[in-house]
């Protein structure tokens, strides 16, 4: 529900919030116990990256945190903190709390000899914590330095730096990345300091924190610090003070704070050279926090932070005044994260729809003027917070052409496939048939371009080929053709015609007599008949930096920015545009899209090019972000008939709505076993919070707008992953079921890629194999996976041999027979279809996930039937004949017809299922029953050609009273 | 008796709905026992609860032989009447059959009547059979159940599926237009006294 317009703060606000989130405090005790990551249904507890590691192993062996969480209590104040490194007596109404387990410097191993320890007391006022530390036992002054943050360990004894780590989960929630309401930084002891660090990786430099307040992706929660400075004499040798905002900001903005509510937290006192003293944190973990034993407020290991209680409100005493959310929320409005808000001001963005635009910035300036007055009441003050923070959560996207994302209904599992989003579609909003499967499919490839990925161009309406150089003579190893892209400049603005180059390396072996060669991207498969083309390169690139993004972010709300790669020349980026906002994975697609339409052309005029190869096949190829590239390109080029995608995970194959994180796996027993496989801890699939702070090219800038700016880690309670995400109108096995009916994917990835999409892209691919099964398609024939086994050392981003994959696919388009058995039986496996779960019981998919029943939207738990995943069309037209009674058998017959009314064949076996049948008879003669203990008889074990009839006979027992009745059913499979 | 009695009541009632054609269907019975007692045996099943359908046989001849005295006759749900005048069966049941005993002869004939309602999608179906002295049907080349005649009643125009029998008893004889040509040949064989009844009077009580 929207929040409306009206709602103002009092006081009586946080009486009746308190209330409410009493209640949920209560509800949530239980659950906030320390994280068992083996829950199955658990949606609550989800980092997308990682638990805690194994100290002295590599970074793919993850265990349990079992160590109790710190449990701090925050006293409410009405005093007024000053945030000055000196105790002041509000204090003494504190209690204190031991920061005492002890560290080596280094983080590889206990130290209980170290002397570093301190203290912790905790205030609140309502919307700011307050918090006071009391260091003891590091009488060397040590305060001058700079922490490498990416060159450890950080245990030199010549530098100078001591200090506090800071580590805040506001709301939390524990998601395993940095994010905005999370993270990690260090106060230097140095009392002059008026700027604070944290870890910084130079290929992201979105990545900071929210001390930061340059970086709009982070809410500022840092409001105040200062160092009391050494005293060598001690008892107490310097005492830290510091403030967090812990109101709520963005989608939170009218988030509960009251008696009872948690805070995750966590401090650590650094001994420069000699310890590290955690008040929470009891294990160690040297080495394995990005080449540093430093914090790493990339990926914060936050499962045993401590944990802050709100608690001393009497419930009616007003809470200190703040401004803060709205603050925040003008701070993005003119950022750069604000598309389009140009020059530092948002009020040029043109994205936005110009009454949720006009209502926003009406509510900003009158907030901003009466805060500039110094006249204004507290309650004219809070009320105008009230406005600015209700309609920056109102802003609402400007191309309409489909919903805001907030205007979707949430769907936290898979979308129907089969239904249409626009229900004038199909019949009744169904696909029921082959014709409405391809409508469908291209619904949900509009709502992909829409959301997620950016408009692909078309040929001949945005662009036109020219070949100049198509010289090939048949003889040679290779031929190089060249064209001029032609943009029309239609959808988009100052498109430059390019040359563009495609070279094909012919197969060298494997190709049999007579038939043309396929298209590989990136392939290397010419020893396998497959010819080879480069998956277009430097149509775009992975950029991570606002700069290559956008460009100067904010200098022209139209104008073409600095975005690279020959796409962007063709089709340039324009920000504040839907065309023009083209992801990195779609200008790869649209580049090798373009290189089939120059191949085509090129064949068209060349003979000896046309008699080597076919464009009118194609496979691609791409491992890790490239995976994501050619899969991308398949599911938007009906050419290519095949895709490997290795290492893809997000934005690739995996779904967004469903997260591995803390899913116990045992591969004891299994071909994929090796050391450690036995109790694997995933630490989960990579998310859309990814793309935001990472990869600002991967998708478009809508795509972030499903999460909320300020909370973009929020979690929708009954979701697996988090932001709002569970609003897309689709996901991604959707688009691995666009392949469907009669192209072909394959996963390449070792085993325990958690990240990469080990286990979710699995799953999309399984998810997927229903759709082919309903359009009676055979998914094994299809849908096939290539996995590595347990990497237990090392980056498990890999990917498994590729030798089986070119077999396999030479025998896929030229029928020929090089596979072994070998290879049609791994590749046949998924890992995750193994019982490696629940005491090696039960799959992932069915223990985590509730069995594909409940993913795809079924109430009826694993063994049910409701969900999406048994649809199938049903081109069988069934004519039943009537019953006659046999005295000599006492048995009951009836003549039964089914008939392939489509034009295409209908894969066999093709059964009959009896659903329902009256309970005074028994099938005679049927062939088996199904697992849900339905009779059914097999009418024929092979195919149904079209218009193609089989009759036969059911025979039943004679009823001792009544008729007989069923419901004839004809699924693909039982 | 009175229970039959009451059953023929109301069947002629209902019988009054059958109209239209009537086909006479004839059977070379020479291969049966001769003077050996076998049942005729006619089943006019529901198919799926919808329209209600009506079957009258009457004017029964059986080529030297003839109903079997004393009378033993099975009348099961919808089902009344006798040889000697006239059958009525309609769906009134899942199952509706009759039965009666009879002294094989050279032939057995008679007159069908039968309504053309729409049950969907199970039609209403209509069978003829002979059963043995124990009650069993004798084997015939037809798909299901083991009948001489099988006519489903859906509402477009009848056909009527004959099938010889495995021992000698050839197909009935009916209409060449609902006999497929395969089957026109069996039939061919000993079929006699072909011809249609275009009666469209109702069948009196």
């Amino acid at each position: 529900m929207k929040p409306t317009l009206n709602k103002t703060t009092s006081p009586g606000r946080f009486v009746v919030a308190g209330l409410c989130a009493m209640a949920v405090a209560m509800a949530r005790l239980n659950a906030d116990a320390q994280y068992d990551y083996g829950q199955p249904g658990d949606k609550n507890y989800m980092t997308n990256t990682v638990g805690i590691t194994t100290p002295g192993l590599g970074n793919n062996i993850t265990q349990k945190i079992i160590a109790p969480r710190a449990q701090v209590n925050a006293t409410f104040t009405t005093e007024s903190i000053a945030v000055d490194g000196v105790r002041e007596a509000a204090w003494d109404a504190t209690t204190a709390y031991p920061i005492a387990n002890k560290f080596l410097a280094n983080m590889s191993g206990v130290s209980p000899s170290a002397t570093a320890e301190g203290t912790v007391r905790m205030l609140w006022d309502g919307p700011v914590l307050y918090v006071l530390v009391e260091v003891t036992g590091d009488s060397t002054k040590a305060d001058t330095g700079t922490p490498a943050w990416t060159a450890g360990p950080f245990n030199s004894t010549t530098a100078t730096t001591d200090g506090l780590f800071v580590f805040m989960d506001v709301f939390n929630d524990k998601w395993g990345f940095e994010n905005d309401t999370a993270g990690v930084f260090l106060l230097g002891a140095n009392p002059a300091l008026t700027s604070v660090t944290s870890f910084n990786n130079s290929g992201i430099p979105s990545l900071g924190s929210f001390f930061n307040p340059n970086n709009q992706d982070y809410s500022t929660r840092l409001k105040a610090f200062k160092s009391s400075g050494y005293n060598a004499a001690g008892p107490v040798n310097y005492t830290y003070e510091f403030a967090l905002q812990i109101e709520g900001w963005g989608d939170a903005w009218d988030r509960e704070l009251t008696n009872g509510t948690k805070i995750g937290f966590d401090t650590a006192i650094f001994n420069q050279g000699a310890s590290f003293t955690y008040l929470s944190k009891t294990l160690y973990f040297g080495t394995n926090e990005g080449g540093s034993n430093l914090p790493n407020s990339e990926r914060p290991r936050n499962k045993d932070w401590g944990e802050v209680t709100l608690t001393g409100w009497d419930g009616t005493t007003p809470f200190a005044y703040s401004g803060w959310r709205a603050d925040e929320d003008i701070r993005f409005w003119n950022s750069k994260s604000n598309p389009g808000g140009a020059s530092g001001n948002g009020d040029l963005s043109v994205v936005w729809t110009p009454e949720s635009k006009a209502l926003f910035v009406g509510a900003k300036n009158d907030y901003l003027a009466l805060k500039a007055s110094g006249t204004a009441t507290r309650e004219q003050l809070e009320a105008a917070v009230e406005q600015v923070c209700q309609t920056f959560t109102l802003l609402t996207w400007g191309d309409t052409r489909f919903p805001d994302p907030r205007d979707l209904p949430a769907t936290q599992t898979l979308p129907n496939v089969w239904k249409f989003f626009d229900p004038s579609k199909g019949t009744g909003g169904m696909v029921t048939n082959l014709a409405e499967w391809a409508q469908r499919k291209e619904e949900i490839k509009e709502l992909a371009q829409f959301y997620e990925y950016g408009y692909k161009p078309k040929l001949g309406v945005d662009y036109t080929i020219n070949v100049t150089t198509n010289a090939y003579n048949g003889t040679g190893t290779s031929a190089t053709v060249i064209a001029q892209v032609i943009p029309t400049n239609v959808n988009w603005i100052a498109g430059a015609t390019t040359n563009v180059t495609v070279t094909v390396t012919f197969p060298t072996a494997g190709l049999p007599v007579g038939q043309k060669a396929v298209i590989g991207f990136s392939t290397s498969m010419t020893a396998n008949g497959i010819a080879n083309v480069g998956l277009p390169t430097n149509w775009g690139a992975d950029i991570r930096s606002d700069a290559g993004a956008w460009g100067t972010p904010n200098a022209s709300p139209n104008g073409n920015t600095n975005r690279t790669g020959t796409f962007y020349t063709i089709f340039p980026y324009r920000r504040n545009s839907t065309f023009g906002d083209v992801s990195y994975c779609m200008a790869t697609a649209t580049g090798t899209s373009i290189f089939l339409d120059i191949l085509q052309a090129a064949c068209a005029a060349n003979p000896a090019l046309d008699a080597k190869i076919d464009p009118t096949r194609a496979i691609t190829k791409g491992f890790s972000i490239n995976g994501k590239l050619a899969f991308i390109a398949a599911v938007y080029d009906d050419r290519v008939k095949a895709v490997i995608a290795g290492g893809a995970g997000a934005t690739g194959p995996a779904n967004w709505r469903y997260n591995c994180q803390g899913q116990e796996f045992s591969f004891t027993g299994t071909p994929f076993y090796n050391a450690g496989a036995e109790a694997i801890v995933s630490h989960g699939t990579e998310g859309p919070g990814n793309s935001y702070r990472h990869n600002r090219v991967r998708e478009t800038e809508l795509f972030r707008h499903f999460m909320d700016y300020g909370h973009m880690y929020s979690h929708e309670e009954g979701a697996y992953g988090y932001g709002r995400y569970s609003r897309m109108p689709f996901d991604n096995a959707l688009l691995v079921a666009c392949l469907a009916p009669d192209r072909a994917i394959m996963i390449d990835t070792n085993m325990n890629d958690y990240n990469d999409g080990a286990v979710t892209d699995n799953m999309s691919l399984q998810v997927a194999k229903f759709v082919y099964k309903g359009l009676r398609a055979d998914p094994e024939k299809y849908i096939k996976f290539n996995s590595g086994n347990y990497v237990s050392t090392g980056d498990p981003h890999g990917a498994a041999p590729a030798a089986p994959e070119g077999r396999f696919f030479s025998d896929f388009f030229y029928g020929t027979a090089t596979q072994t058995a070998a290879d049609v039986t791994k590749l046949a496996m998924d890992p995750y279809s193994l019982l490696v779960c629940n005491g090696q019981t039960q799959t992932p998919y069915d223990f985590y996930w509730g069995g594909f029943n409940t993913i795809t939207g079924g109430t009826g738990g694993i063994s049910g039937t409701d969900g999406w995943f048994s649809y199938y069309l049903n081109p069988l037209g069934v004519t039943r004949g009537g019953f006659l009674l046999n005295r000599r058998t006492n048995q009951v017959s009836q003549q039964v017809t089914i008939r392939n009314t489509s034009t295409a064949s209908v894969k066999g076996p093709i059964y009959l299922v009896l659903d329902s049948l009256s309970g005074n008879t028994t099938l005679v003669n049927a062939s088996g029953t199904t697992s849900g203990g339905k009779p059914y008889y097999v009418a024929s074990a092979g195919d149904l050609a079209p218009g193609a009839a089989l009759t036969f006979v059911l025979t039943f027992t004679n009823p001792a009273s009544g008729g007989i009745s069923y419901n004839p059913l004809t699924p693909p499979s039982l | 008796m009175k229970t039959t009695r009451m059953i023929l009541t109301l069947l002629g009632a209902a019988a009054l709905a059958v109209a239209g054609r009537a086909t006479l269907v004839t059977l070379n019975t020479s291969s049966l026992t001769a003077g050996g007692t076998y049942y005729v045996d006619f089943q006019l099943n529901n198919g799926s609860g919808g329209a209600g359908n009506s079957a009258a046989i009457s004017g029964f001849t059986f080529g030297g032989g003839g109903v079997f005295t004393p009378t033993d006759i099975g009348l099961i749900g919808g089902a009344a009447g006798d040889l000697s005048s006239t059958v009525w069966l309609n769906d009134s049941s899942p199952f509706n059959e009759f039965f009666q005993a009879f002294t094989a002869g050279s032939s057995l004939s008679f007159d069908l009547r039968l309504s053309n309602n729409v049950d969907a999608p199970i039609p209403d179906i209509f069978g003829f059979a002979i059963l043995d002295e124990n009650l069993f049907n004798l084997a015939t080349l037809s798909p299901i159940a083991d009948q001489f005649l099988i006519v489903e009643l859906n509402g477009s125009s009848l056909d009527f599926q004959a099938y010889a029998g495995v021992d000698g008893v050839t197909s009935p004889g009916v209409p060449e237009s609902a006999v497929t040509a395969g089957l026109v040949a069996v039939a061919m064989a000993g079929l006699v006294g072909i011809r249609h009844r275009m009666i469209r009077t109702s069948i009196a009580a």
